[in-house]
């Protein structure tokens, strides 16, 4: 099913009718690319109806490599027409990759069956809220209240000195940087699709001092990393703000190296608690994760990653319930984070829903309810998380 | 390599008898280059991915142009809101007028006819010499590319890359 081709590998999936390219494709001539032109066809005739093309990790490509597709589109449209039967073409960019912004568009010029889409912007389209440089401060006070439980969670899931870690979807880099410092690994890396947040992550780097430590800009889903690359990968607060989680699990579990672990954590609202005002915020979390739901975000998924990991295969699943609280937390730090959230959920995520002053203002009820619990002494109330880690086979 | 108060500049010898012997090396210098240069952007990905497919364009046209082991010249700096890569080649006999006004056809027609009349084309121009690849570094990257002749078979050829196309 797969052609290797110099630096650039084809894999052909029938049950998506698509061809994923991945690595260089910069063949000398025409009769150096002609393997590649062979196997599109073949491929294309076995199928009908749309036939996927995926450059989402082909880094990059060149001339005779564009010559090598139009080629290869001219070819399908003559083929389509002669059978007289339907058929169309998807070029599939990565809106990382700069070449296939730029390039690809260009083919749809050669027959009006081929479409032009950038995976990203449907995949990450209504996470743009959480690319802004605006969401950073509420990342920043998470991690001041959540990292102090949470190293000795990652401790117990494996996490050591002398790794190569990634991070994938690191948001601002507070994490990886964390890591690299309490860990000591060989070398982390930390991928997240936002730009601002990568510009910060490289700040905060300087800021750090932190020398083995990478940041890049990547699409969780297509990964610019080689296979059975790292010892530890993390996935933190992440998997549950995507509609399709399992794409980015498969590519947690590709990169990591047999016998490593890919450890996940997701939020889980059911969870939340608090008390003397307990409906109250009961209330609030639920209409945040129907919110939530809206956007394509699951912010009830902790309790689900343990299902998710095992149906992946991963061996030796450990789960274990993490739990900021009035009592193991600081009260002004958390009340930040529920500031945060109060400001993000009922105007960030109310505006784009377009939510009426009746519903907002049931919302901020309850956010408001767990601050004044926080501010209480003898308040009691949480953010529940679920971490969730497993071993790639041998 | 120097790096100042106005920028930073880079310039490698080269010499097209190494591409000749092993094509790939075309595709190393590239993304070394584009990868050093990227530190020079806040969208590193984004211009890495754009410098290293542009010089490798730029690279293979002046490996076909030119003589057998002749040497290249390479320099990037950046400068005012660009990115100049200007390279030094030589170019066969009878190859310089051909060249020259095929860039001159690219600065006239940029907005793409000339890049998809050869995108369309069943067949390749004659004699090749990377011509598609030009036409997308003007076409596709919005490079502006001058030739400038230097004497005894010897061109310049400039590639002025505005920033904001490595920041978009």
């Amino acid at each position: 099913m797969k052609l290797k081709s110099g630096s650039c590998t084809l894999t052909f999936d029938l049950l998506d009718q698509q061809i994923d390219f991945e690595g260089t494709f910069r063949p000398e001539s025409a009769a150096d690319a002609k393997d590649v032109f062979e196997y599109l066809t073949k491929k294309h005739g076995q199928v009908r109806g749309v036939f996927r093309l995926n450059f989402r990790r082909l880094r990059y490509i060149n001339a005779e490599g564009v010559y090598a597709l139009a080629r290869f589109i001219r070819h399908a449209k003559e083929a389509t027409e002669a059978q007289r039967r339907s058929g169309s073409i998807q070029l599939i960019a990565s809106a990382v990759l700069a070449w296939t912004e730029h390039v690809l568009p260009n083919l749809t010029r050669l027959w009006d069956k081929v479409e032009f889409q950038v995976h990203d912007r449907n995949f990450y389209g209504s996470q743009g809220l959480i690319e802004d440089l605006e969401f950073i401060p509420l990342l920043r006070n998470q991690t001041r209240i959540l990292w102090p439980l949470e190293k000795e969670v990652l401790r117990r899931h494996g996490l050591e000195r002398g790794m190569r870690v990634a991070d994938v979807c690191c948001g601002c880099g507070d994490v990886p940087l964390l890591v690299a410092r309490e860990f000591h690994p060989s070398f982390i890396t930390g991928i997240d699709h936002s730009e601002a947040a990568m510009v910060y992550a490289r700040q905060l780097q300087d800021d750090f001092g932190v020398s083995n430590a990478e940041f890049q800009r990547g699409d969780a889903t297509a990964l610019m990393l080689a296979d059975d690359s790292f010892d530890f990968v993390t996935c933190r607060l992440s998997l549950q703000i995507f509609s399709k989680p399992e794409q980015i699990l498969s590519e947690l579990i590709r990169i990591t190296k047999p016998g490593g672990r890919i450890y996940t954590l997701c939020e889980d609202y059911d969870l939340i608690v608090g008390y003397p005002e307990r409906n109250s915020i009961r209330h609030t979390y639920e209409k945040a994760t129907e919110y939530g739901e809206a956007l394509g975000m699951d912010l009830i998924s902790g309790k689900k990653l343990y299902g998710m990991l095992t149906r992946a295969r991963l061996e030796d699943v450990r789960a274990e319930h993490i739990m900021v609280d009035t009592a193991n937390t600081s009260r002004p730090d958390f009340a930040k984070v529920i500031e945060s959230w109060r400001q993000f959920s009922a105007f960030s995520i109310g505006d784009q829903l377009k939510l009426g002053d009746e519903d907002r203002a049931r919302l901020l009820e309850g956010y408001d309810a767990q601050l004044r619990t926080i501010a209480d002494p003898e308040g009691y109330t949480t953010w529940n998380m679920v971490a969730c880690s497993g071993r790639k086979p041998l | 390599m120097e790096k100042h108060s106005k920028g930073l500049k880079i310039e490698v010898g080269l010499n097209a008898g190494d591409f000749l012997l092993e094509w790939k090396r075309s595709a190393l210098v590239a993304n070394y280059l584009a990868d050093f240069m990227a530190y020079e952007y806040p969208h590193r990905e984004m211009a890495e991915n754009l410098i290293s497919t542009v010089l490798n364009e730029l690279i293979e046209a002046a490996y076909r142009l030119a003589v057998d082991r002749s040497p290249l010249q390479l320099l990037l700096r950046t400068e005012d809101g660009h990115l100049i890569i200007a390279l030094d080649h030589q170019c066969q006999p009878g190859l310089s007028s051909t060249y020259r006004e095929f860039v001159g056809q690219l600065v006239q027609g940029s907005d793409g006819p000339l890049y998809f009349q050869l995108l369309e084309a069943e067949t390749r121009p004659e004699p090749l010499f990377n011509q598609f690849g030009l036409a997308m570094i003007a076409h596709d990257f919005s490079g502006q590319i001058t030739v400038e002749d230097l004497g005894t078979t010897q061109l310049r050829t400039t590639i002025d890359l505005p920033t904001k196309e490595l920041s978009a």
